[in-house]
């Protein structure tokens, strides 16, 4: 199983030392910490640089959460301004709050089973449902909920 | 996996014991089975579990009974009628395979201990068909659902009891293999039957209510108002394997015959009612 995704721990690892380094506070929407300056990019080997959720991001994040072909992660969770939403899990709501460490949350999106094997919740990630960058998103979506 | 032992029993414990010890015997996966949908909704009548969904969501039931008031499956029980009536090239009926009459719901799946496989309705049919020089039904619609359709009609009222005989140890093999079938993950959704037709029933996916397994072979072949047509019950079991993104096998493939064979055990006891109708 482990073999199958290599990218998944490197990015992992990699989310983890920034949630060290930089922190995981909501000031994601500061310009002063875009991820895509040069500065940043220069800087990127000492200091990763710090994500930022661009409405963009976010957009694609939620058009990816709600399409059933997708995320669809309406199916089983409500979501703020997401239509007809299942009640098989719970609401994601207030998710900063849940997830501090933005690493789980995106850990949990790619597969869930790792920290609850019997969980129901298919594995994003492991099994190639959404593509790493549209992981990325929807993580950038949920987690401003 | 052994770290999270603990959370597999707990699992195990709360949804689905019986079902995956493998040494129950198909007797206490029966009992086990059908007690745990009618703890999980007290007060529906067992019998009224073949009304799938609507034996749950008040709602929907509303609309279904006013639905069933002009069934949208007559048209296809009167074709299935006809089929039934009318000759083969050869000058036969299907009377010559089934001497007992059209009303032969009762009489599947059953273990043909000659050919070693599960035989469903709709493969005996084919069968009859083939023996008598015309060529096979698709089975997934058309033809095939306009026959069992009448076939079914006919048979209301029936009580399902398929046996396993025991002295084929082949027959417990292929009930065994379409209860692992029911219990395993699969598809890139990586959920079971069960996950959801068990462990979810009368949750809500999306907008859609979760049927509780108890009852989802009674009522077949259906009229889907989103196929706009009837379907067989294989036909539907390939629509639940896509849903889980997961490549579907043919409609009579022997997993699907033996997943009928456990699922139809499992519901031993009810009454056949089909046709329906269904959303
Ligand atoms: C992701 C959840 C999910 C999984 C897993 C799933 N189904 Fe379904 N199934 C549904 C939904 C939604 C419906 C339509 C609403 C209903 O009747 O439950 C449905 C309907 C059915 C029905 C029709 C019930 C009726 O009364 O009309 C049958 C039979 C069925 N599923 C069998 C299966 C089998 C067999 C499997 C395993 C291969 C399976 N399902 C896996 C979601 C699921």
């Amino acid at each position: 199983m482990h073999g199958e995704v290599p990218s998944f721990y490197p990015t992992v690892a990699w989310l983890v030392i920034f949630t060290i380094l930089v922190g995981c506070s909501d000031d994601t929407s500061n310009p002063q910490t875009m991820a895509n300056t040069p500065k940043a990019h220069s800087t990127a080997l000492k200091t990763p640089p710090a994500i930022v959720d661009t409405e963009d991001t976010k957009a694609a994040g939620r058009d990816l959460a709600f399409d059933q072909q997708k995320g669809n992660c309406l199916a089983c969770h409500q979501i703020d301004g997401g239509d007809a939403p299942g009640n098989i899990a719970p609401p994601l709501v207030g998710m900063k709050l849940r997830y501090p460490n933005r690493a789980k949350l995106r850990a949990q999106i790619w597969d869930a089973a790792v920290a609850n094997p019997e969980t129901i919740m298919p594995p994003f990630g492991r099994n190639r449902i959404l593509t790493e960058k549209e992981i990325d998103q929807v993580v950038a979506f949920i987690w401003s909920k | 996996m052994v770290k999270n032992g603990l959370a597999v029993i707990g699992f195990i414990c709360i949804v689905l014991l019986p079902l995956t010890v493998l040494s129950a015997s198909p007797q206490e996966d029966i009992q086990n089975f059908q007690n745990y949908f009618l703890k999980l909704f007290p007060g529906v009548e067992k019998d009224e579990f073949g009304n799938g969904v609507y034996a749950i969501d008040a709602v929907a039931r509303q609309n279904w009974i006013a639905i069933e008031e002009f069934p949208p499956y007559e048209p296809f029980v009167d074709e299935g009628k006809v089929m039934w009536e009318t000759p083969f090239a050869n000058g036969k009926t299907y009377a010559s395979c089934f001497p007992e009459g059209p009303a032969q719901r009762k009489n599947y799946p059953r273990w043909d201990k000659q050919r070693s496989m599960v035989v469903t309705m709709e493969l005996a049919i084919n069968d009859c068909r083939i023996a008598n020089g015309e060529k096979p039904l698709k089975y997934a619609k058309g033809q095939l659902a306009s026959l069992t359709a009448y076939m079914a009609y006919e048979s209301r009222g029936q009580i399902i009891d398929v046996k396993i005989p025991l002295d084929d140890p082949k027959a417990l093999a292929a009930y065994e293999q379409g209860k692992q079938f029911w219990l395993k993950r699969m598809g890139q959704l990586d959920l079971s039957c069960a996950h959801c037709h068990a462990r979810n029933a009368g949750r809500q996916l999306r907008s859609d209510v979760l049927s509780p397994a108890l009852g989802h072979v009674t009522g077949w072949p259906v009229y889907r108002s989103k196929w706009g047509e009837m379907g067989t019950l294989h036909r539907r079991f390939t629509g639940c394997n896509e849903q889980l993104k997961a490549r579907p096998f043919d409609p009579q493939s022997e997993q699907y015959r033996n997943l009928e064979y456990f699922l139809t055990i499992m519901n031993n006891g009810l009454s056949f009612n089909g046709p329906s109708s269904r959303k």
